[in-house]
């Protein structure tokens, strides 16, 4: 059985040696798959690692602090157009424009947090709701910077004169991006300001009572989330290389919200694998798709119906997610004759 | 030309107010808000379709036929998804309300198909002049049924003690369990009757708008009809619903047409900073 003696031995993030022989391993094959399995599957990783960064911003924001978005694709857009713009319309080099879509983003996520002090559960979710709307309204009505409903294509990024300008090579900057969000985000939350969400997400209340002053912690985990999403939305145009609101609507933002109740609120490693989870889920029924009846087989609301039931039967059944069935099976084998 | 966008809006706002009604009712009883009423209003306008066109059935037995359906609808869909969650947070229960409102949208398109079909139109198209105003009969109805509605459901609220323990129960669970009343049945009967209302709203719906598994849509723009009006409210409900109705189709008139779109999500913004609790609603003061 493990001991935990202090509180810093808790909170390392790699508790035991074998963890950065499993993590090395995992980044062998990672960089392997992605180099030497053909366009698609490095194509599928990149998308796997940018919703992984929005899925882990969300989670921050709904399984840290419990506060519901849904409106976080409208971060995601402002995060994408913010890169294309800088990029296309002004030039700024790509290294640049990341940071400061992230910057920017997170900006206009700390002015919708700063509301959420007074709105909490239904409200809340309404609140961003709206803007989600209103933020695709405002893309499609300023024409002349965004393309309007057209949309705007994007250049593939380019770093000290390196273009990085097919799924594989673009594979290093998403990889590295994700390492970067990963460790910040946990590095965060494993210290004093982590607890304060958690707090504040068990009872604002309580929270208050222990000194943590309620606005900020939610305008700053707000800022925080959005500019995770916003990062993830940058990634996001200058993989597909062309944007337009349909890649931004509410029911994206539900995905993300799919994604962390597969995986497991409140959670990094529970983020990861629902979006792991999400992003791979049409393959899994393409594959599938021969053992279903003819019937449904090929019926055009088959992927859809797997979403909403698979949220449905997470939520009651297993709300914990995949992080939580995993801590489960963890705990039944380090127990295992007892 | 104002009056007759005043009037237009009203009935508009009438169909947001009924699909509100149906997320009041909810949230009044179990402090639960239902993501998929926009849904339950699409299955009932597709079952009284089936009902009409495919089986032939005369219009009101196949009303009385898509509220008796619908409200069996509710009561099992608060059995399996709601019931289990009673004690859990609001996250969890709106999450299941989104699962179970792309489920009914993808079941629909499977049953149903992803086309638009065409709702058997019940009244002439014909608009009737009210002093210089034209008013189309369906609208007309929409607005009768609404206010009929709305005074049936207070009077259940009011004077039958079905409603009078919906009520106690929304206010202390346990007090009201303690007092004999069967909390589990309260619940059920009011998932039951909102399901019964979104049945009304689709039926009424379908002629004017359009017959569609992505109808469900519209009970997006209930909600701000639903804050603005309060959402422990019913005749907040429908006040909500027509003010959204009216200011929509005004600042159509008067601001940029594609504000239009979105002008009434920026009032339910506008509304939920000033005062979140709406017009008509009561504000809770939750103990710790």
């Amino acid at each position: 059985m493990d001991l935990r003696e202090s509180y810093s031995i808790d909170i390392r993030i790699f508790d035991e040696f074998y963890k950065w022989v499993w993590l090395a391993l995992m980044v062998a094959a990672l960089l392997i798959y992605s180099q030497a399995g053909g366009n698609y599957a490095a194509y599928m990783l990149n998308l796997i690692f940018i919703n992984i960064i929005a899925a882990v911003g969300l989670n921050i924001l709904t399984g840290y602090t419990g506060l519901i978005s849904l409106g976080h694709a409208a971060f995601m857009a402002i995060g994408a157009y913010t890169s294309a713009i800088l990029t296309i319309k002004l030039s700024v080099p790509f290294w640049l424009a990341l940071p400061i879509s992230g910057a920017i983003s997170g900006f206009i996520g700390f002015v919708v947090g700063l509301p959420s002090l007074r709105l909490t559960g239904i409200y809340l979710a309404l609140a961003t709701m709206a803007f989600g709307f209103i933020v695709d309204e405002i893309i499609i009505q300023w024409h002349a910077v965004t393309g309007g409903a057209e949309g705007m294509s994007v250049l593939p990024p380019t770093i000290c004169g390196f273009v990085f300008d097919s799924y594989p090579k673009y594979f290093f900057i998403t990889f590295v991006s994700l390492a970067l969000v990963l460790l910040s985000a946990k590095n965060l939350l494993r210290g004093t300001f982590g607890r304060a969400l958690t707090a504040i997400r068990d009872s604002e209340t309580a929270a208050e009572t222990m000194g943590v002053n309620l606005g900020w912690y939610k305008a700053l985990a707000f800022t925080l989330s959005a500019v995770y999403t916003g990062l993830a939305g940058s990634l996001y145009a200058h993989l597909i290389l062309f944007i337009s609101v349909d890649n931004f609507t509410l029911l994206h933002s539900i995905s993300f919200i799919v994604m962390i109740v597969v995986g497991g609120l409140g959670s990094i490693t529970g983020a990861v694998m629902g979006a792991v989870f999400i992003t791979i889920l049409p393959e899994i029924i393409a594959f599938s798709k021969d053992w279903l009846p003819a019937a449904i087989r090929n019926a055009a609301g088959l992927q859809a119906a797997v979403y909403g039931i698979t949220l449905m039967l997470f939520v009651i059944l297993q709300p914990k997610g995949f992080y939580g069935l995993w801590i489960r099976v963890k705990i039944w084998w380090r127990t295992f004759p007892l | 030309m104002i009056v007759q966008q005043i009037i237009s809006g009203l009935a508009l706002g009438c169909v947001y107010g009924l699909i509100a009604l149906g997320f009041v009712l909810i949230f009044k009883a179990t402090e639960v808000i239902n993501f998929a009423q926009g849904e339950m209003m699409m299955i009932g306008a597709f079952v009284a379709y089936t009902l009409i066109t495919m089986l032939n059935v005369p219009f009101l037995l196949a009303f009385l036929l898509t509220l008796i359906i619908c409200g069996c609808l509710g009561i099992i869909l608060e059995r399996v998804l709601i019931r289990p969650l009673v004690k859990e947070s609001v996250v969890s229960i709106i999450m299941v309300t989104i699962g179970l409102s792309i489920t009914l949208r993808a079941f629909a398109g499977m049953i149903w198909s992803y086309d638009t079909l065409d709702f058997p139109h019940l009244f002439s198209e014909e608009g009737i002049q009210i002093g210089g105003v034209v008013m189309a009969p369906v609208d007309i109805w929409v607005i009768f049924v609404t206010v009929g509605l709305v005074l049936l459901l207070y009077a259940f609220f009011k004077f039958t003690t079905v409603g009078i323990s919906l009520q106690a129960s929304a206010q202390n669970p346990l007090a009201s369990l303690l007092m004999g009343i069967s909390v589990k049945r309260v619940y059920a009967t009011t998932w039951a009757i909102s399901g019964m209302v979104g049945a009304v709203a689709g039926i009424i719906v379908a002629p004017i708008s359009f017959l569609n598994c992505n109808m469900g849509f519209l009970g997006l723009k209930a909600f701000p009809a639903a804050v603005i009006g309060g959402f422990n409210s019913i005749p907040g409900a429908i006040v909500g619903g027509v003010i959204i109705g009216i200011s929509e189709n005004l600042a159509g008139i008067y601001l940029p047409l594609w504000f239009k779109d979105i002008f009434a999500y920026v009032i339910m913004l506008l509304v939920l900073m000033i005062r979140p609790e709406g017009i008509f609603g009561t504000h809770e003061q939750k103990k710790v």
